[in-house]
């Protein structure tokens, strides 16, 4: 047993011996392997970071939340699910708000996407038209100033709360409290500044982008009765639930079946989550056909390799190797090629997704790189043992004759 | 230097005589043939080959001799016929075993050498013993006393390429001594040297021989055929001539 470990240990410094020596060309050979698993990394990083962000967002906005949307998103947010068919209007608000149910807060939310202006300075921004609870349970933290009370919003003020990025955009170096700003030719005032969330890149928007003005402002304003959604927290987490089938019974005296959704937030979590599984898979599967191509090019290059060391094999296979020890050989050298290559990818992997998370969200995700890594030991043995056999079955007479 | 030389030859007649009687190698009707049965490249060979014997295997080109020696040296095997080694059937052997045996019992020398170019003399030497499963110092202390051997102490670190074709070769016989072989068989061994190199090679042969060590020596060179104690002579796949020099 001993005895055999020795043996292969002195196969393994064969095997790396000749590696060493083609230096440039086993590097070359190792970086369809090292780009591929690297790819695999990042690109999954790029997907679970994404993922990440999100439920920050949903974080964000505070827990034991139930949104109603008009619509049917049951399926997931398809391109036919954000076409709404119900019309959330005031009387369904009023309605919900009559059941009696434990509900801690309540807002009814327009979104529009308008283009803030002060002076020569514009910004497209989103506006959220919100009671003036949104500001208790959205989770939404106050840099600046306060923000509006419900009296301010029944009486359809003109006040806004703005995203930090909102106020770098428009208010670059200025106090923004107390200045007015315009909407649709509409003048807000600035009454608050909302506490920085940070990320929203790839274009999605954030908290620090958007605008919250009264709900009875917005409605006016935008000449809008439908609301976008109906945010509803629950006093508790076992009330959500309960919460959820009542107000789908009592909608369901105003609209059919799937013209709305009364969703919580971890169903609208694990939709997303869904959709982006399914891309990360796809970004992770694009890589690994790199991984793939990487490991054609062990197999070509061991190849070679036999070819050009027939004569040393002859010799071996002569001096009493035994086509066991050849095939050992020669697969340990794949091996260490695709499995060192592997290495190296997955440092790279975690230097490029920490290159890309200064504009993006990343996370590497241990899965992604215990896979790549095991994918690219494994290709070195699948590919490595078609030219190892060739190897180990060259016939000696011929293979002294080179 | 005469004296010396007259000691050895006197040294290798009383070792042979008293080995006769044991034979390394008894092949009984070996056949061979080529392309399905269409070339026969030996016919009903048998000979014996004793313990200490220094036998030149001599013969044209596509005679069959260096068939023969493939099938001495178990990386052949015959068609049909028996051979034996050290008394042991071995026409029937499997590619593992004959591997171990070839191990073991077995010295090559080859015409190129084959010695691989990135390994130093040391290791080149030593090679074989990897395959013996022998401990890392053990294969450095011997590998050092086969150089010896050969007189090559002092080129230990060199690499094949810093070395003359002699001295090439003589690495070669080094490698083929290391697991004390019960035969060297040595394939045109000095058809790549000059003249004086290959004497030197011949005489190192010599004191091998003198030392009781069995040679096979396949060659075409009636001079070099000449250092041999026996000249078997193949043509067409079969044994023609058989003769035991008289010295």
């Amino acid at each position: 047993m001993i005895k055999e470990v020795l043996v292969n240990l002195e196969i393994f410094k064969v095997a790396l011996r000749s590696l060493w020596a083609n230096k440039m060309r086993s590097f070359l050979t190792m970086l369809g392997i090292i780009i591929g698993v690297a790819a695999v990394i990042t690109l999954v990083s790029i997907g679970n970071g994404l993922k990440i962000y999100i439920e920050e967002q949903f974080e964000a906005l505070g827990s034991n939340l139930i949104y109603i949307y008009p619509g049917d998103l049951s399926s997931g947010f398809g391109e036919q699910a954000l076409i709404g068919k119900a019309q959330l209007k005031d009387q369904h608000r009023q309605a919900i708000t009559r059941l009696n149910l434990p509900i801690e807060a309540l807002s009814a939310v327009i979104q529009v996407a308008d283009q803030a202006k002060y002076k020569e300075n514009t910004f497209n921004s989103v506006i959220f038209g919100a009671e003036a609870s949104y500001g208790e349970f959205a989770n939404v933290e106050l840099g600046l100033g306060r923000f509006f009370t419900e009296s301010e919003e029944e009486r359809k003020r003109r006040v806004a709360v703005i995203g930090s990025r909102v106020v770098e955009e428009i208010f670059p170096g200025i106090d923004p409290l107390g200045k007015s700003f315009f909407l649709s030719g509409a003048s807000f005032e600035v009454i608050g500044v909302l506490g920085e969330q940070g990320g929203g890149g790839m274009g999605s928007s954030s908290i620090d982008d958007s605008i919250i003005i009264p709900l009875e402002a917005a409605k006016q304003l935008f000449d809008k009765e439908e609301y976008s959604t109906i945010i509803i927290k629950a006093s508790s987490e076992a009330d959500i639930e309960q919460i959820k089938e009542t107000v789908e019974e009592e909608l369901l005296d105003y609209f059919s079946e799937g013209d709305f959704s009364v969703l919580d937030q971890k169903q609208i979590l694990d939709q997303i989550n869904n959709i982006l599984g399914v891309l990360t898979l796809a970004l992770g599967g694009i890589a690994a056909i790199s991984l793939l191509v990487g490991g054609i090019g062990i197999m070509n290059i061991m190849l070679v390799s036999v070819t050009e060391r027939t004569a040393e094999i002859g010799l071996r296979k002569a001096v009493g190797a035994q086509n066991k020890d050849i095939l050992v050989q020669f697969v340990i050298e794949s091996v260490f090629l695709s499995v060192v290559g592997g290495s190296i990818g997955v440092v790279l992997g975690f230097l490029g997704s920490l290159a890309i998370s200064s504009f993006l969200t990343t996370a590497v995700t241990l899965w992604s790189v215990l896979l790549a890594f095991s994918i690219s030991a494994l290709i070195g043995i699948i590919f490595g043992v078609a030219p190892a056999s060739k190897a180990a079955r060259l016939d000696p007479i011929e293979a002294l004759r080179y | 230097m005469s004296l010396p030389l007259e000691l050895v030859k006197l040294a290798m007649v009383r070792k042979s005589k008293s080995s006769l009687e044991k034979p390394i190698y008894r092949l009984e009707n070996v056949n061979r043939y080529y392309r399905a049965g269409q070339v026969r490249a030996l016919g009903g060979v048998s000979l014996t080959i004793s313990t200490g014997e220094f036998v030149a295997l001599v013969g044209a080109s596509g005679s069959g001799k260096s068939t023969l020696m493939h099938i001495l040296g178990l990386l052949d095997r015959p068609d049909s016929g028996r051979m034996y080694l050290d008394g042991k059937e071995v026409s029937g052997l499997s590619e593992g075993q004959r591997a171990s045996l070839r191990r073991d019992k077995i010295g090559f020398v080859f015409q190129t050498f084959h010695l691989l170019p990135r390994l130093t003399a040391l290791e080149n030497v030593e090679l074989p013993l990897i395959y013996s499963r022998i401990t890392y110092q053990d294969r450095i202390k011997k590998a050092q006393e086969s150089l010896a051997s050969v007189n090559l102490s002092g080129r230990l670190t060199h690499l094949p390429a810093q070395l003359s074709g002699g001295q090439q070769q003589r690495v070669a016989i080094a490698r083929a001594l290391i697991n004390n072989p019960s035969v060297i068989l040595a394939d045109e061994p000095t058809g790549n040297l000059d003249s004086r190199s290959g004497e030197e090679i011949m005489n190192i042969f010599e004191k091998l021989h003198g030392q009781g060590r069995t040679i096979v020596l396949v060659t075409h060179d009636p001079q070099i055929a000449r250092f041999a104690n026996r000249i078997i002579t193949i043509k067409d796949g079969l044994v023609i001539d058989d003769k035991r020099s008289v010295s």
